[in-house]
């Protein structure tokens, strides 16, 4: 009530005016007009993108979001696909088994030559030796 | 090589000619040298804007069949002697002339003046595709309407698939007043749809229909006009100097505040 009766004295308060409508219909109308996009070619882009995305992780469809957006003369595609899980056989970390590992008597011996201890830093000194 | 600017906006009637007619003369003014090309063939109106009409002998298109020299077709204007006119057939269609005829035609004339301003014919078909083929800038012309806003928002999307990549906007017969209680879009909304950089904003002015029934361009009145200073500035941007944007919002009253008051508090 109270509002109303603001709005009708303040034209400024009313998100109605017709100002602001002017822009909200311009906005939609023109995302629409800067893309050539058909709905039937967003539809199948859809469904491609979300083969290859779904060849790795499973997705949450319910949650998923997929739209054209419009800023600064930009038309940008937006897609939100909320991951379920990553699929089994793309796991990264590994079991245990599961890398070949080389046995420990094919690798070369290593050897410790207890004066040169404390000479770490001298690598100068080390080629000084050698020559 | 003269600088060869299109002035289009999509949609008729939103001040492309007037825009031409004002600007072309200001630069002028500036001591620049201008050529003026009527690119709306079949509906001329730029020798009318200019007080021409009565001069007009020769057309581009009797230019590109031969039957005269490109000097005998351009229209000297008395006030200014570096102000010319090249005006459009009005016998002939849009389809008369092609894109490469046009690029010839606005070569030879960037060769000898300084700036080459095309008078763009409304719509996006041929006329459109001729006036725009020779440019390499563009200055597109709108007002605060949507019709006029969604066609320039058009326009500058076929700039851009034609490569011309430097666009102005202006924004034409805007009213502050209007702006003020939100019955109409401000400079800031246009250009935040657009998104081009602003060259000029104009206010709207019963003085440019008087400049119109006299064949006259606003900036050459002795007394200054909102928008003949509008159009001077826009002439002073394009010629690469920085000029502040007109102030044309209405004087804080009271009641104004009162209400920016009560805005900001909810």
């Amino acid at each position: 009530m109270l509002i109303e009766l603001l709005e009708k004295i303040f034209p400024a308060l009313n998100d109605r005016s017709s100002r602001q409508e002017v822009k909200n219909r311009l906005k939609l109308i023109l995302a629409h007009d800067r893309s050539d996009l058909t709905p039937q070619m967003i539809e199948s882009m859809r469904r491609e993108i979300l083969e290859v995305v779904s060849k790795y992780v499973d997705l949450d469809a319910d949650a998923m979001d997929f739209a054209l957006e419009n800023t600064s003369r930009v038309t940008s595609l937006v897609a939100n696909l909320p991951i379920l899980r990553v699929k089994p056989e793309f796991y990264t970390v590994k079991g245990k088994g599961m890398s070949k590992e080389t046995p420990v008597e094919d690798l070369p011996e290593i050897s410790i030559d207890e004066s040169a201890i404390g000479d770490l830093q001298g690598t100068s000194d080390l080629r000084n030796e050698n020559s | 090589m003269g600088r060869v600017i299109v002035i289009t906006s999509g949609k008729g009637g939103v001040g492309k000619t007037t825009t031409t007619a004002n600007i072309g003369m200001a630069l002028a003014q500036r001591n620049r040298k201008v050529v003026v090309v009527d690119a709306d063939f079949g509906l001329r109106n730029l020798d009318l804007l200019l007080g021409l009409e009565n001069r007009v002998v020769y057309t581009a298109v009797d230019v590109l069949s031969g039957q005269c020299r490109l000097e005998q077709a351009l229209v000297k204007d008395k006030r200014r002697g570096n102000l010319v006119l090249l005006p459009a057939a009005q016998n002939r269609t849009k389809d008369s002339v092609n894109p490469a005829q046009m690029r010839q035609l606005i070569a030879a004339l960037a060769k000898v003046f300084d700036y080459v301003l095309v008078d763009s014919p409304a719509g996006i078909e041929m006329g459109f595709q001729n006036a725009i083929a020779a440019a390499t800038e563009a200055i597109v012309v709108t007002t605060p309407e949507i019709s006029a806003v969604r066609d320039a928002d058009r326009v500058i999307g076929l700039l851009e698939a034609n490569n011309i990549k430097k666009s102005g906007l202006i924004i034409n017969r805007i009213r502050p007043k209007m702006v003020a209680v939100n019955d109409m879009m401000s400079v800031d909304d246009v250009t935040e749809i657009l998104a081009i950089p602003l060259l000029g904003v104009v206010p709207d002015d019963e003085k440019v229909i008087v400049s119109t029934n006299k064949g006259e361009p606003l900036v050459l009145s002795g007394t200054p006009t909102q928008a003949g200073t509008a159009f001077e500035n826009i002439a002073r941007r394009l010629d690469g100097e920085k000029v502040e944007f007109l102030d044309l919002m209405v004087k804080d009253d009271l009641l104004s505040k009162i209400k920016n008051f009560f805005t900001k508090s909810i």
